[in-house]
């Protein structure tokens, strides 16, 4: 098989793996490809589907522990030589991309001239934007600036047999066809290899404020959350737990995040409001430096998560989403130093810890998650673990039933990867 | 008539049918009658008179009487006559208010409309999660009528959402002045209740977000019709701005007002909606009963808006001004209460209609084109129509870069005809070849079916074919709309050439 890829695509372009570091859920992959552009990326994936050959894309290598465990992987097909800003229009909000391009790197350079992605989800260093769209990834500004799926004007990617295809457009009204953007966005991999995106961009606000709330329960910061602070415009709204803030020195107690964002004179307003959001709780307007802190620490250590659980629901069940996800699924056995945030305006709820779990407590912590799913599903929410080593073998499933959509979503899989390489058993397809 | 009718040489799938009204055979006594026995005799419409309405949609040029009507009032009843339908192999269409603009609601194939007129109520406004669950028949303008009470609205507002439905605005992710700010329909979507062309009923989509499924609701609206039949829908409410300034700047030149366009964006300015009416445009508008006191003289005219918060607001629109006088405004006014803020919209929104006063047909393009690259298309579009003797007329959304010319004929006259589908096309190449797509809001449809080849290459069609394949494998919904007939027609897909017998038909 590696001689056949280096035929292909160049001796330097495939690397054997014995001594490489790169696992996905423990298992070594056959060959690590890094193609040089979108035409030998397709030529790869056309031998893979000649031959069955089970390829995973990877982008920075940061996300490959996602979903369930591959049962092997022939191919690691990475994006890192494929990368690079390409095109920054800032009169028209636009950036291509190619798909390899760490987040950082292009944040930084739209700010140049004042604009951002609006895009900030808990990263690990080197996350490029192809996993953040494939993913379809997201951190506290998905309540003001959207997710990916509002963000990508068009992709060009590769079929998992192996065609290069433009989907979407450049423009920020676009109608024509259909919108495979929308498909592939949160595709996770499984309809083709990104190799370059078109993106949205916004203004870069000129100021922020964040305040900082505390209880010693979540109850009443999420009472806050749906009312007083929903009418400041918040920016995001973010609710964590004693054990987060206590890794930033804070005082170990529920604590509600209002950050609000825009011209200087709205600042001003804010600040006001917040200081008078909640006069019976205490609270916190943070000072620039303080402000950049806690964001930034908040999502780096959310980005170290070994083990996560994402539950989702309708905001106005973001009580019992927490407490679902708090009090049930992280009871006994599972162990201690779990963290939980959640993104009080979206009905988001996260669980996760730096430490990865022993067999034993995973074993209890996939029980747990199973027995609350039911009961989470009937209403109207669902539970997730889109990072979690389950045994092998178990059959816990990570992301649960799709419901009755699995067959439609059977039938773009087969027409996007006839053969079933891109990632066969790690989705809910 | 078409765009498309241009070259003779144009092979017979690429020409749409001719403008005399043809009639599909009769509908089957046999299915006529099971129709009626599931939806009652009132909502099945055979009669020919009664079907001379649904002939045609918001492009009046093309008329083609459907086979029957439907008027389903629930998704069973969908689900029913779609069920029958696909048994006597008899296509169908899914139709709002017939406002569209690209002819998506003609019955081509002979197939039945269905419309959703009837289903018009809204279920469910559930303010706590800034959401509703409504019909598709519901109007757009309605929807946030029922949801301003609660202090929400529903931000997509295509110029004609005092008629047009929500089913509509989703089958062709509508957009409007807004959306510069707030987005298109499809940002704005939750969930969808859809019947399958085969009559299975499945949700897409729903309250919850737990990204273990595909985005089947994101890929389902701008769909055209062609994947089934959306009957509840539930959409994104936003809560209402608190402050609102609307702005009219005049300019002497093209040139200074899409200069001010590029500059208010690149100036960090994000105004909830900017939109460009020319002189043209501007002379039909004050001729009518939509008069709202635009000066004539302008070469064009700028409607800014921002809104948001009360705080700030003020700054944002200050700057505005300034950067308008900077590229010489010759007038600047700002509305100073809702009722000239609602003049001066009314003026924008009506423009379309106040240019059908012009001449018996309106040719409406749709093409979008980067903001930056606005001078040199208008320019270029002017051109186009002055060298082939045609009036122009432009009202659109400069703050995206959607065009809307607008070029009035009359459809009688065979010369002028031929001259405006030469003019169409080179107008549409034009923004292809400047980075642009063929449709940003009003849909592919029938009209511009032919230019998807401008912009896609046989892969990304191939491509759709395929997935249109996985909702509707025998091509009954919404027939001969979207992707050009032949493209299909000679695509055997991946997924259709496995041999394991899951029933995939070409």
């Amino acid at each position: 098989m590696i001689e056949r890829l280096r035929q292909l695509i160049g001796d330097d372009a495939v690397a054997e793996t014995d001594f490489a570091a790169i696992r996905v859920h423990g298992r070594r992959p056959g060959a690590i490809v890094s193609p040089w552009n979108a035409e030998q990326a397709a030529a790869v994936l056309r031998t893979c589907t000649e031959n069955h050959w089970r390829v995973e894309p990877s982008g920075g290598g940061t996300w490959l522990d996602w979903g369930r465990a591959p049962e092997r992987v022939d191919v690691l097909l990475s994006a890192e030589r494929l990368a690079g800003v390409q095109d920054h229009q800032p009169a028209d909000l636009t950036v291509t991309v190619a798909a390899g391009t760490p987040l950082h790197e292009i944040a930084e350079t739209v700010s140049a001239d004042r604009q951002t992605l609006g895009l900030d989800p808990a990263v690990r260093p080197g996350a490029t934007i192809g996993a953040a769209i494939a993913h379809a990834s997201a951190g506290p500004l998905r309540l003001s600036m959207g997710t990916p799926r509002d963000q990508v004007l068009g992709l060009e990617m590769v079929t998992g047999d192996g065609r290069v295809v433009n989907v979407g457009g450049r423009v920020v009204k676009n109608v024509a066809g259909y919108d495979l953007v929308r498909l592939a966005v949160g595709s996770r991999g499984t309809l083709g290899f990104i190799t370059r995106a078109h993106l949205r961009l916004r203004p870069e606000p000129e100021s922020s404020v964040t305040a900082l709330y505390v209880a010693d329960s979540p109850d009443p910061l999420v009472e806050l959350a749906a009312g007083p602070a929903a009418r400041v415009w918040p920016a995001a709204l973010e609710l964590v737990s004693p054990a987060v803030v206590s890794r930033f020195g804070r005082d170990p107690r529920w604590t509600l995040a209002v950050r609000c964002r825009g011209n200087s004179r709205f600042i001003d307003e804010a600040t006001r409001r917040l200081h008078v959001l909640s006069p019976d709780t205490h609270h916190d307007v943070l000072d620039e430096a303080g402000e950049t802190r806690f964001w930034e620490g908040l999502a780096n250590l959310e980005a170290r998560a070994a083990v996560e659980v994402r539950l989702t629901g309708l905001p106005s069940r973001l009580r019992r989403l927490i407490r679902a996800g708090h009090d049930e699924i992280l009871h006994e056995g599972t162990g201690g130093d779990w963290l939980v945030a959640a993104h009080a305006g979206n009905g988001i709820v996260r669980l996760w810890r730096t430490d990865p779990l022993d067999h034993g407590r995973t074993d209890a912590l996939c029980a747990a998650i199973g027995s609350a799913r039911s009961a989470i599903e009937t209403d109207g929410g669902r539970v997730v673990a889109p990072r979690i080593d389950a045994r092998d073998g178990s059959d816990f499933d990570p992301f649960g039933h799709p419901g009755p959509v699995l067959e439609l979503m059977q039938g773009i899989k087969a027409a996007f990867d006839p053969a079933g390489v891109l990632s066969p058993g790690r989705f809910t397809v | 008539m078409s765009n498309a009718t241009s070259s003779p040489a144009a092979p017979a799938d690429r020409r749409p049918p001719r403008p005399v009204r043809e009639s599909a055979p009769p509908l089957d006594p046999g299915l006529r009658r099971a129709l009626v026995r599931e939806l009652g005799d009132d909502a099945v419409i055979t009669d020919a008179d009664a079907l001379t309405v649904y002939e045609t949609d918001g492009l009046t040029a093309y008329r083609i009487r459907p086979r029957a009507v439907l008027l389903p009032q629930h998704t069973s009843e969908v689900a029913a006559a779609i069920r029958l339908l696909a048994e006597a192999g008899v296509p169908f269409v899914p139709r709002g208010a017939g406002t569209g603009l690209s002819g998506g609601a003609l019955a081509l194939e002979g197939a039945a409309v269905l419309s959703l007129a009837r289903m018009n109520r809204i279920l469910e406004i559930d303010a706590d999660n800034r959401r509703a669950r409504v019909q598709p028949g519901v109007t757009n303008s309605r929807l946030s009528v029922a949801t301003r009470p609660f202090g929400l609205y529903y931000a997509p507002d295509p110029s004609s959402q005092s008629v047009c439905t929500i089913g509509g605005n989703v089958a062709e992710n509508a957009g409007g002045p807004h959306c510069l700010k707030y987005g298109t329909t499809v940002n704005h979507i939750l969930g969808l209740r859809v019947v399958l062309p085969d009559g299975t009923i499945v949700d897409l989509g729903g309250p919850t977000d737990g990204g273990a499924a595909y985005d089947l609701t994101g890929l389902f609206v701008g769909s055209e019709g062609t994947f089934g039949v959306a009957t509840e829908i539930t959409a994104r409410l936003l809560p209402l701005p608190e402050s609102v300034e609307t702005l009219l700047a005049q300019f002497d030149t093209i040139d200074g007002a899409t200069g001010a366009v590029s500059a208010i964006i690149a100036q960090g300015l994000l105004p909830a909606a900017l939109e460009m009416v020319d002189r043209e445009a501007t002379i039909a508008v004050e001729a009518s009963v939509y008069a709202a006191g635009l000066s004539t003289d302008a070469a064009a005219s700028l409607v800014i808006e921002f809104d948001g918060p009360a705080a700030g607001l003020e700054d944002d629109a200050d700057r505005a001004v300034a950067i308008c006088r900077e590229l010489g405004a010759t007038g600047v006014r700002r509305a100073a209460d809702e009722a000239e803020r609602q003049r001066l919209w009314y003026a924008r929104k009506k423009a379309f209609g106040a240019m059908g006063r012009l001449a018996p047909d309106l040719l409406v393009q749709d093409a979008v084109v980067p903001r930056s690259r606005l001078p040199e298309v208008m320019a270029r579009v002017y051109d186009i129509a002055r060298s082939h003797g045609l009036r122009l007329c432009n009202t659109f959304h400069a703050g995206d870069g959607n065009l809307h010319p607008v070029i009035p004929f009359d459809r009688r006259d065979g010369d002028s005809v031929r001259r405006v589908e030469l003019a169409s096309r080179e107008i549409v190449q034009a923004c292809v070849d400047a980075g642009g797509t063929i449709t940003g809001e009003h849909g592919v449809g029938l009209d511009k079916r032919d230019y998807m080849p401008l912009i896609f290459d046989d892969t990304a069609m191939h491509l759709m074919c395929d997935v249109r394949r996985v909702f509707d494998p025998r091509g009954l919904s919404n027939p001969a709309k979207v992707l050009p007939i032949r493209t299909c027609r000679e695509w055997i897909g991946p997924a259709t050439r496995r041999d394991d017998g899951d029933g995939v038909v070409a």
